[in-house]
């Protein structure tokens, strides 16, 4: 990987939800969606462009939601479904592919993945996820600047 | 919790800063300060550290030299009279190497997983040259001017859980010390505390090195730090709903508990009654400008005067001594006043209610999960019993519906915009009003087949899911959500910032506006070396 940025996995998660936000899916799909992100990269599963990817397409995760409300419903097909599977029902066993899910720790190819509290992004991909967060952000005016914090008052005493 | 009782809460032996210093206490924690290089313009840095019994925490503090004109509480000051860090471990000179080049920077520099929390703090214009000319001159400071303000320094940021780059909460989260609520938060707040003190002495000593004197020990209890709070604070109330049941619910089962004891010794209620006589010299010196806290410290004075009252007669041999005073309080009492009963009652009793501490930390990483099988009926059922409050609200009134909570883009913090006169707001509106959200839900599952499952009725609406998600998190957990109107014209986020606020363990809540406070940390309490040569961890509390 080229020089990147390393981030604390909750403050992953948080960046993932607001570019999520940000590119136009709703609060609680959004959650789902960084949450996904999150558990994908704390077991080093290098998924990050196609969860870009997926953020133009709200239909994906509106059925990715689905799969987390009612378990019974997920076939199985990707990354993302063994993600929900896990992430509803983490003791239960699941294979897909070169993923396998023993009911505590995820083997790719059969090497054991050390879970992770960080979260190492290229600059590329964090500067997607910022453009895409700052869509949530309200554009500064100096009446915002004032009023909108509540300062106004000396604050040097 | 209605925002108004939140916003008259007290500190009590549950709250974070008393669970950190009890523990350094019981545990008998090390303390040393590893390095102090600072030259007479106040620049350079120190390290404290305390030897806990499994590991070691060090404060990394650079000290500066700022410029009068840039000293600024607010969230986009650019630069502090000192910067923190707190580390965990013993850092290496690398280690302060790599950090001299971030920590001054703070939301612009990167941590690391050895790094803990992120600090800083400017000093008190009020205080600071006064107290040093004083020392300098070989003499104490007036120590009611001390206690007017309580401070030499105050914080205007601890960040912690991960922020910046800094260790994720799961990497300490099953150290028993770290366990509790912002614990490592509260251990750098009393560090810097314990910095500033001999900062102060360090350069009135480089100043006058003949004359100069070290604080007397009693004037130097009363310096707490300060600490000065805006908005930021306030989602975090909103967006924490199951951290937030622990906090209240541990606190309520805490009174609780007082209050279903049917006796109680001589020597509780002594403990109880030599409490009560530290109250009125600890009003005297929580200055307030701000209109509603000076009215409302006004009614604790006379609350104070009452409860005095009451106790001269008051025969505690009654049975459930404690419940009836409670219950004499909700009738007699301001809010203030009511809430400082509460806490004061449980101080007789660390050893039946200090457990309690032990349960408000929460487990958060795991996102609730929607159980799509249930029907919209039972969806609706559950919105009725819990959200009933939301549910009268008439949000198409303007005032109902007067604010939107929304995220600037100049520094990311949250802030409060009047939703009719910056209507361009609305479309940067972030989750943080759950009663008008559910309501707007209700709307819609009120048009439904009552037998569509919620895994439907989110598919057909998924701007709803945030809420739904809230509402079945939150309608099991009764200490979860503020039952008050979050985007209402008459709301004050200073009532979210005090009920936080009172569980880190602050005192002299001094509003600055409807939304921005400060506040004291630790006046009162025994420094490090005091604590680790046995002073008393609590008997502190209620200072002047």
């Amino acid at each position: 990987m080229t020089q990147g940025i390393e981030l604390s996995l909750n403050e992953y998660e948080a960046l993932l939800n607001k570019a999520a936000v940000g590119s136009g899916l709703p609060w609680g799909i959004a959650e789902d969606a960084a949450a996904c992100g999150a558990w994908l990269m704390s077991f080093g599963v290098d998924k990050l462009d196609t969860w870009l990817d997926h953020l133009s397409d709200s239909s994906f995760w509106i059925d990715y939601c689905k799969k987390i409300d009612r378990p019974s419903s997920n076939k199985l097909k990707d990354i993302f479904d063994l993600a929900a599977s896990v992430i509803v029902a983490p003791d239960t066993k699941v294979k897909l592919d070169k993923y396998e899910w023993n009911g505590k720790e995820l083997f790719i190819r059969g090497a054991k993945q050390i879970p992770s509290f960080r979260a190492c992004l290229n600059k590329s991909q964090f500067k997607i996820l910022n453009n895409h967060a700052n869509n949530t952000y309200a554009p500064a005016t100096e009446e915002s600047r004032l009023s909108g914090a509540g300062a106004g008052l000396s604050d040097n005493d | 919790m209605r925002l108004d009782r939140m916003g008259s809460m007290h500190q009590s032996r549950l709250s974070f800063l008393r669970q950190f210093l009890r523990r350094a206490s019981r545990e008998n924690w090390e303390f040393n300060r590893d390095l102090f290089e600072i030259n007479e313009n106040g620049v350079g840095r120190a390290l404290y550290r305390f030897s806990t019994p499994k590991r070691d925490y060090t404060l990394i503090c650079f000290s500066h030299d700022l410029p009068d004109e840039m000293r600024s509480d607010r969230v986009i000051a650019s630069a502090w009279d000192a910067t923190f860090t707190l580390y965990d471990g013993k850092p290496t000179i690398n280690d302060l190497e790599r950090l001299e080049k971030h920590v001054p920077y703070q939301e612009e520099g990167r941590l690391t997983q050895n790094e803990l929390c992120l600090s800083r703090a400017n000093r008190s214009v009020r205080l600071w040259n006064y107290v040093l000319d004083c020392l300098a001159n070989g003499n104490q400071p007036d120590i009611k001017r001390v206690r007017d303000v309580g401070y030499l320094m105050r914080t205007t940021a601890v960040y912690g859980s991960g922020k910046f780059g800094s260790a994720d909460r799961r990497v300490v989260v099953n150290r028993e010390e770290a366990n509790s609520p912002f614990q490592l938060e509260m251990m750098t707040v009393y560090f810097i505390r314990t910095f500033v003190m001999d900062l102060i002495e360090h350069l009135a000593k480089l100043k006058n090195p003949d004359n100069a004197v070290k604080l007397n020990k009693v004037i130097k209890r009363s310096f707490g730090v300060g600490n000065s709070t805006g908005l930021g604070m306030a989602p975090f109330l909103v967006n924490h709903p199951r951290l937030i049941h622990n906090w209240f619910e541990a606190k309520e089962n805490a009174i609780a508990t007082v209050k279903n004891l049917k006796t109680s010794t001589q020597a509780e209620v002594k403990k109880f009654k030599d409490l009560v006589k530290r109250l009125k010299p600890h009003l005297k010196a929580w200055q307030s400008e701000h209109p509603i806290q000076i009215q409302k410290n006004r009614a604790l004075e006379h609350d104070i005067g009452k409860l005095e009252a009451k106790l001269e007669d008051f025969d505690f041999s009654v049975d459930f001594p404690w419940k009836i005073l409670c219950v004499w309080s909700e009738k007699v009492l301001s809010f203030e006043g009511q809430e400082m009963l509460n806490s004061l009652i449980l101080e007789p009793y660390g050893h039946l209610v200090d457990n309690f501490g032990d349960e408000m930390s929460c487990d958060e990483t795991k996102l609730f999960l929607i159980d799509g099988d249930i029907t919209t009926a039972k969806l609706k059922s559950a919105i009725e019993n819990y959200y009933g409050w939301a549910l009268e609200i008439d949000w198409s009134d303007p005032d109902c519906n007067a604010r939107a909570w929304y995220t600037s883009e100049e520094k990311l913090e949250p802030r409060l915009g009047e939703r009719h006169e910056m209507p361009e707001l609305n479309e940067y509106e972030q989750a943080l009003q759950p009663g008008r959200d559910i309501a707007r839900a209700y709307k819609n599952l009120c048009e439904i087949d009552p037998n569509t499952t919620t895994a439907d009725f989110l598919q057909t609406y998924p701007e709803h899911r945030h809420i739904i998600r809230r509402c079945l998190t939150c309608s099991e957990l009764p200490f979860s959500e503020i039952r008050d109107n979050t985007i209402d014209s008459s709301m004050l986020p200073i009532d979210m910032l005090r009920a936080k606020l009172s569980f880190f363990g602050a005192c002299h809540f001094d509003p600055r506006s409807d939304r921005w406070v400060r506040i004291n940390m630790f006046k009162g309490a025994p420094f490090p070396d005091e604590l680790s040569s046995g002073s008393d961890p609590e008997n502190w509390i209620w200072a002047p």
